[in-house]
């Protein structure tokens, strides 16, 4: 039962369990992998095949996934490896059964290792082009990668189980019976699947919807709070302003110029320039005409304040529709404002500026801000979209690597990125629909 | 170089044609200012200038804005310099939307009359290189709400967008991204070479290439590919 051609089946069963994994992950296959591939993951487990039977599966699942996310850093790609699985295991039934159907019962065909591994290769060939599209198609969705993922994994862990035990319990006599019967499981398996994630995606839709709802809530309330806290500040400066005259007056009274000049300018100015920064920072909100994402900003705005950021929001002209999905657009600036505010408070002159401007065809957002420059290594621009970077270590930084993915999905926006000295500049162009 | 200055503010306006003609008597360089003015409209009425100095707040219905924006998409080149108080100043905007070649923060009455000199020298400076060079290897690149000529020694690599006709410039320190196709960037400059289905670089920032990995290497520690067949042309 051990011929050589047998062995082979089995090593390019393991082979394209381990080697497809990595292809959907996106990972450049070097010779370098490749070996590391053959030694560690295809090799143990055809030996472990002879002793342990099926179960040498679950090392091949368990050493991919470790170099998977060795390699990308990504738990999420761990995806590819089950659903690899499954096709694979698909692939194999069906050319069972399609080689069974075309040879006419013939023994010598049906037995053949090598017309069943064509046949399982073709077949597995149709299915990892369909899954690949799916998947990049899925993948622009921006709740895809969020939600979808990490429910599939458990599932998919499931089906896997299912499937094993099924085929381990398979009965050996009547063989292309239980292969039937097999398939006929996984049709309506794999029909089950996808009536529960489509249940689960309705509910994670619904509950997004929920929560965007109490969010513009919350930053509508935080809006209004500062907008009371302006009125606040107005009717004090009105207070003052007849106290501020008084005091001139002493000045006036003594003909004491010189001193009247210092006290204006020391004193009176300074403090009018504060309040009205401050003002100026929420007024320049009057003419964005969204309502989600001027709670948004009104958050980061006060967010900077508590920081001691100082932030400048630029918006001129009318902004009242943007030409994109409104959470796409929070979650785009909020990315840019939380990567500005990081980046900025440690600096030695910290400042952020964030503009909306409308020009012909196009809204562009620029945000521009200053950043602790690390004297021994000069920042550089393809270094901060690398996954993971960030200059506070682990679990941080992905927000930046986002935002190029989202940018790099859609047809119409474009993202210029630039490092001038200790400045930190982005411009997002966001095309208006062409009528 | 003709100058037209707008300002609502009577004795502001004053201020700061006094500060030009003084200079302009000294020098004796051909600077002269042709409108004085606290009407927007009549600096739109009047021919063309070469030089701006714009309030922002005008007190009129057109804002400064609106009336650098429609004197810029008349003249290209001309040279808009903005007078703001501290407040108002909308920095990015008028940079972006305007290309303002500086502002002057009247708040400081002390540095005003400075300020405005040598945003004046500034301007003359760049009046005089009008017309007079051309950059002999630059690269245009145009996109919505984007122009800029960037000259072929800045260029790193130009990466393609798998999908969707996005190119992506990479500089030493500075992306910009817009729409095109890599194929019309092949024959810009000699020193061009697509090296990539994806990749078209520039070998006069390659670090080294790395032929068993098939890794191209930049001056500035970045990288990109480069195909089996193509990166023979990378020697």
């Amino acid at each position: 039962m051990w011929s050589i051609s047998y062995l082979s089946l089995i090593t390019y069963q393991f082979l394209v369990l381990s080697i497809l994994p990595l292809y959907f992950s996106k990972i450049t296959i070097t010779k370098n992998l490749v070996l590391k591939v053959s030694l560690l993951i295809v090799a143990p487990p055809v030996v472990l095949f002879a002793f342990i039977g099926v179960y040498a599966v679950a090392y091949v699942i368990l050493v991919v996934s470790f170099l998977i996310y060795q390699q990308t850093k990504r738990w999420r790609n761990i995806v590819h490896v089950l659903f690899t699985i499954v096709l694979a295991v698909m692939a194999d039934h069906i050319s069972s059964l399609v080689v069974y159907h075309l040879s006419n019962g013939m023994e010598a065909i049906i037995t053949s290792p090598l017309v069943q591994l064509v046949v399982s290769m073709s077949i597995l060939f149709i299915l990892v082009i369909v899954y690949k599209r799916l998947f990049s198609y899925f993948a622009g969705w921006y709740m895809f990668e969020q939600y979808i993922i990490p429910a599939m994994i458990p599932l998919l862990l499931m089906t896997i189980v299912f499937m094993y035990t099924d085929i381990v319990l398979m009965d050996d006599l009547s063989f292309i019976k239980s292969v039937q019967h097999n398939v006929f499981f996984f049709v309506i398996y794999l029909m089950l699947f996808i009536i529960i994630i489509g249940f689960f995606v309705y509910l994670v839709i619904k509950n997004i919807h929920i929560k965007q709802k109490e969010m513009q809530l919350k930053e509508f309330n935080s809006y209004v709070e500062s907008l009371e806290d302006i009125n606040r500040d107005m009717r004090k400066f009105k207070h003052d302003y007849m106290n501020i005259l008084t005091s001139m007056r002493h000045f006036i009274d003594s003909k004491n110029y010189s001193e009247l000049e210092t006290y204006f300018y020391r004193h009176i100015l300074q403090t009018e320039e504060n309040e009205q920064a401050h003002e100026m920072a929420f007024s320049m909100l009057n003419c964005l005409h969204i309502a989600s994402l001027k709670g948004l900003l009104t958050t980061k705005l006060i967010q900077a304040q508590t920081l001691h950021v100082p932030m400048h929001v630029e918006i001129v002209e009318d902004i009242d529709r943007i030409a994109l999905d409104e959470i796409q657009l929070n979650r785009m600036c909020g990315i840019l404002l939380d990567n500005a505010l990081e980046a900025s408070k440690n600096a030695t002159e910290p400042w952020i500026r964030l503009a909306f401007i409308r020009m012909d065809g196009v809204v562009l957002i620029a945000c521009v801000n200053t950043f602790s420059s690390n004297q021994s290594h000069e920042l550089k621009v393809h270094e901060i979209f690398k996954e993971g970077f960030s200059t506070k270590g682990e679990e941080r930084g992905l927000g930046l690597s986002i935002l190029r993915q989202m940018v790099d999905a859609s047809p119409k926006l474009r993202l210029n990125t630039k490092i001038n000295g200790n400045l930190f500049i982005q411009e997002l162009f966001i095309d208006e629909e062409r009528v | 170089m003709k100058v037209i200055i707008c300002e609502d503010n009577v004795v502001q306006l004053e201020h700061i044609k006094k500060t030009i003609e003084n200079y302009a008597l000294m020098e004796g360089n051909g600077i002269e200012i042709v409108l004085t003015t606290t009407n927007p409209n009549e600096v739109i009425a009047y021919e063309k200038a070469d030089c701006y100095f714009l309030d922002i707040d005008l007190n009129h219905e057109m804002t400064g804005l609106m009336l650098g924006d429609m004197i810029r998409k008349r003249d290209p080149l001309c040279n808009i310099i903005f007078v703001t108080t501290h407040a108002e100043m909308t920095y990015l905007t008028f940079m972006y939307k305007i290309a303002a070649l500086d502002f002057i923060i009247k708040d400081h009455t002390g540095m005003l009359q400075q300020k405005v000199l040598t945003t004046l020298k500034v301007a003359y400076e760049k009046y005089l290189q009008i017309g007079q060079q051309q950059a002999p290897s630059q690269i245009q690149i145009r996109a919505n709400g984007y122009t800029r000529n960037i000259a072929i020694q800045d260029i790193y690599f130009f990466a393609a967008s798998p999908t969707l006709h996005k190119i992506i410039l990479h500089l030493e320190n500075e992306h910009i991204e817009f729409y095109g196709r890599l194929k019309d960037f092949k024959e810009a400059h000699v020193s061009m070479y697509q090296c990539h289905k994806a990749f078209i670089v520039n070998r006069q920032n390659i670090e080294f290439v790395d032929h068993k990995e098939r890794v191209v290497y930049f001056k500035n520690g970045e990288t990109c590919f480069a195909s089996a067949r193509l990166i023979k042309g990378l020697k």
